[in-house]
């Protein structure tokens, strides 16, 4: 395996399970989380080396990722979600609380704006700075800013989150 | 809600965030990456030919091919387990060890002893599955000069599928008083475990392997034989497992003879044996077990040692872990895994090796209940050691990346 290949494969290793974390919050689904990720390595690999040379990769994945979900979210079959079995299955252990906390995310995140739940995303969960938010967005630093302070605002209106978030800070 | 800050609900969603957004269930490969970008190469090129084709006025039908792709996902293929225990030397000191992420390397819960005033044992936590490990609590008390153990309890402990703590409760039949444990083994299922250990108040009694039925609590004893000069005595290392069923225990001996003046004298070949038992849940003299390997069948006595065995789940198997110092045929220690078949016990595949230069250190080597991944931490006689996991001939790294400080690790 050459020098580029050996170092993509490392970045693949050590970095899906944080992509997939990512994809899974903007597109609230594990499989299409799963398939985002891959689209996404799939699109970088070819251009690994100059990506490497001339980039941070890992914004310029992410970047794509986002680019990708964006335009997946513009497609029609956005609504259908293919599974090859059914998706419920029994766990043995108490795990009430983390489904109440994932499905409030997940449905506070879809009262937003894509834009805004991929700043909300990239910012928060990824703890990027505004500057590289706007980096993977390609997009002014102060519509990062605005954008953000929109997400926020209508997330402090959803009820169940704020009373997730009141538990928190008590 | 309204008091609360920006800066305050971006921490507080942060939380939410990382709790909803648990370990993916399945891993993205490199290679099933590449494979979509073969596949979209194959693709381009088809659409080409068919736009070809097309001009030509033949074959409309061929770019249907090529054309409408839509989520399905690509081939993915299943990763490691999500979590690893680990006992590092600062924990040991405060008598606990911590739950890790195998992607990030986060510490996603700490474990100690649900019994006040012991502490879990090293290297004495058997994975039984992914979410469940079976640790061994241990007490003691000085006696004069030294320290000896009082006794120990088996407790099964539960994560969460984000990794947290999520249970602790005292084994059916696992509660060992005067029993020393130095190794535990579980099947998958977690319906049978093993000890081996010894009485406690005698450290020369020989060594015994308890194996323990989860669901009654029934105990089944094999002994170990007792030192009698002149005779072949096997030395049971504390390192056992079990096959999947729970029929076959395996175990690294070291024979040796028993020296005194005026005894027989008795003769040992061939170095490390492993050797096995079965039905593991009958009980008996060690003695009776069957010879899987020895170490001559696989390298020369002089140049190194067999230092961890496991068996497979499906008992086909023996993964080794074999130190080996500078050799005539080459001029460096290594540290390496290798499988041999229990059929034959010979011809090892190497599943990793890791030159160390003049020397090494082993600090441990284990193995998920699965068999197929594998923790090796190990490196030369001075600096850092490498802490990780072996694929494909490779060790990817886990958290910490220089193993020194790490006493032991599974999952």
């Amino acid at each position: 395996m050459d020098r580029e290949a050996e170092g993509f494969a490392q970045f693949v290793e050590t970095r899906e399970r944080a992509l997939q974390r990512t994809a899974w919050l903007l597109t609230g689904d594990w499989a299409l989380a799963e398939d985002l990720v891959q689209t996404a390595l799939a699109r970088t690999w070819p251009h690994w080396g100059r990506i490497k040379r001339r980039d941070d990769p890992e914004i310029y994945v992410r970047r794509v990722l986002v680019n990708t979900w964006a335009t997946w979210c513009r497609r029609r079959w956005r609504g259908e979600l293919a599974a090859a079995t059914v998706p419920d299955s029994v766990d043995p252990a108490d795990f009430a609380t983390e489904v109440a906390v994932r499905m409030a995310v997940r449905g506070a995140l879809g009262s937003l704006t894509d834009r805004q739940r991929a700043v909300l995303v990239l910012r928060v969960f990824d703890d990027l700075s505004e500057a590289q938010v706007a980096q993977v967005l390609g997009c002014a630093l102060g519509t990062v800013k605005s954008t953000m302070a929109q997400a926020l605002a209508r997330l402090r209106q959803d009820r169940r989150l704020t009373e997730l978030m009141e538990l928190e800070t008590r | 809600m309204n008091e609360i800050s920006a800066s305050e609900m971006e921490r507080q969603l942060r939380i939410l965030m990382n709790i909803a957004a648990d370990q993916p269930p399945r891993r993205v490969s490199v290679e099933a990456v590449r494979a979509r970008v073969t596949r979209r190469r194959t693709a381009q090129f088809l659409a080409a030919a068919a736009a070809v084709a097309l001009v030509g006025g033949v074959g409309v039908a061929l770019a249907a091919q090529v054309t409408g792709r839509g989520p399905a996902t690509g081939p993915v293929q299943a990763g490691p387990p999500p979590f690893y225990l680990q006992q590092s030397i600062a924990a040991a000191a405060a008598s606990s060890g911590v739950v890790r992420s195998s992607a990030t390397g986060e510490v996603t819960a700490t474990f100690g002893c649900p019994w006040r005033g012991a502490r879990v044992a090293i290297s004495a936590i058997a994975p039984a599955d992914n979410r469940t490990f079976f640790l061994v609590c241990q007490k003691a008390a000085a006696q004069g000069a030294t320290t000896v153990i009082t006794g120990s309890r088996i407790y099964r402990l539960n994560l969460t599928r984000s990794g947290r703590a999520a249970s602790y409760a005292l084994v059916n039949g696992g509660d060992l008083p005067g029993f020393s444990v130095s190794g535990i083994a579980a099947t998958p299922d977690g319906s049978e475990l093993a000890v081996s250990g010894s009485t406690a108040v005698a450290a020369t009694s020989p060594v015994e392997v308890i194996v323990i039925n989860t669901k009654t609590g029934a105990h089944a004893l094999w002994t170990g034989l007792a030192k009698v000069p002149g005779k072949v005595w096997y030395s049971v290392r504390g390192d056992i497992s079990l096959t999947a069923n729970g029929r076959e225990l395996a175990f690294l001996v070291e024979p040796r003879c028993v020296k005194a003046t005026a005894a027989p004298q008795c003769h040992v070949s061939g170095g490390e044996e492993v050797r096995a038992v079965s039905p593991a849940d009958r009980g008996g003299q060690l003695s009776s077990s069957r010879l899987l390997m020895k170490q001559a069948w696989i390298m020369q006595l002089s140049v190194g040692y067999i230092n961890h065995a496991v068996i497979s789940p499906d008992g086909s198997k023996l993964t080794l872990a074999v130190v080996s110092g500078p050799a005539r045929s080459q001029a460096q220690s290594s540290v390496s895994v290798q499988q041999v078949p229990t059929a034959t016990g010979r011809h090892p595949r190497i599943l990793y090796r890791m030159f160390t230069g003049n020397g090494f250190t082993y600090q441990f080597f284990s193995s998920d209940p699965s068999g197929r991944y594998l923790i090796l931490d190990a490196g030369p006689a001075r600096g850092a050691l490498a802490n990780g996991w072996i694929d494909q001939g490779r060790l990817v790294p886990l958290a910490p990346a220089n193993g020194a400080s790490v006493l032991y690790e599974t999952w």
